[in-house]
């Protein structure tokens, strides 16, 4: 769901760059009050995986692919904060190096998917943790903001074109809501998978360990 | 939480593995691109400002899996690099 040069006008570029340069600042604020020696490695590794997984795009209906966006991977282990930063690493290098994602739009596509994809949807996973609670509420919660995670870029994503004059929003929001549900699904899966594989062998990798 | 070197090589083959299972990535345009289709916005695109690996195929002639997965293994290492420099930045800031 990387935006490319072109789709967007230049107000929603300048407003998109704006808050995503101040959501990451943010970000790397707090991330340098909360960052440990060992944690440093850890979002090297979470952020190279994601970058290889984002490479592995799977057929979904209608002749169309998707590939996993990895948001809520990085918040459970390694918080909003640090996971928002890795994600926007990701985004900066496909952008930059593989043209994956329009320089222009780089600020559309940090706030979708790295400080909404990561960032918010780590307080939905934090949510569904404590209301469910145990192993069952980390990978419940981690399954519901992953899904979650590719809708509400999708959702931003329409917003952004509809503003920009590409489409109106109630031709683009259902295209964009309807066809990234089911990528959503695949998110959920891999997000899920993932993380009980990781309880199971090294829980203490998780951002709140059980 | 004791990240140790062999955790780190582990997470990276596994980075590499999925850059080996992107051989068989589907060819299908994604959710955005199918929209863009769909609904007639797609020649709105611009091609991009600077091309260094576009669409993760290392330049040159070679075979077209050798070339995927080298652009793979060169994206790996810009990101695991650029984003341990970036932490590495932030420890020593905070200091």
């Amino acid at each position: 769901m990387h935006i490319p040069d072109g789709f967007l006008n230049t107000g929603v570029l300048g407003g998109t760059w704006s808050l995503s340069v101040i959501g990451i600042g943010y970000c790397l604020k707090k991330t340098a009050r909360k960052l440990k020696d060992r944690t440093v490695p850890l979002m090297g590794v979470i952020s190279a995986f994601i970058f290889a997984a984002q490479m592995v795009n799977f057929p979904i209906t209608g002749a169309t692919s998707g590939h996993i966006l990895g948001g809520t991977l990085a918040a459970a282990t390694l918080g909003p904060y640090a996971a928002a930063i890795s994600l926007c690493c990701v985004l900066i290098v496909q952008c930059l190096i593989f043209q994956d994602g329009g320089l222009t739009a780089l600020g559309a596509n940090v706030l979708n998917l790295s400080l909404a994809g990561a960032g918010l949807s780590y307080y939905i996973y934090i949510i569904i943790r404590k209301i469910i609670g145990g192993k069952c509420g980390i990978i419940l919660g981690a399954g519901f903001a992953g899904w979650l995670s590719v809708e509400s870029a999708a959702g931003l994503c329409s917003i952004e074109l509809a503003l920009s004059g590409v489409s109106a929003l109630k031709i683009i929001l259902p295209a964009m809501l309807g066809v990234h549900a089911i990528i959503g699904a695949a998110e959920a899966i891999a997000t899920v998978l993932i993380i009980s594989f990781v309880l199971k062998v090294r829980p203490d990798l998780l951002y709140n360990p059980v | 939480m004791n990240m140790k070197k062999r955790d780190i090589i582990t997470g990276l083959v596994l980075a590499v593995m999925l850059v080996i299972a992107s051989f068989f990535a589907s060819r299908y345009p994604d959710g955005l691109e199918r929209v863009s289709f769909d609904k007639n916005f797609k020649e709105r695109e611009n091609p991009p400002i600077i091309t260094v690996i576009p669409g993760y195929v290392w330049p040159g002639k070679m075979n077209e899996k050798l070339a995927v997965f080298f652009g793979g293994v060169a994206g790996i290492s810009i990101v695991f690099y650029s984003v341990c420099l970036v932490g590495r930045f932030l420890k020593r800031e905070e200091q």
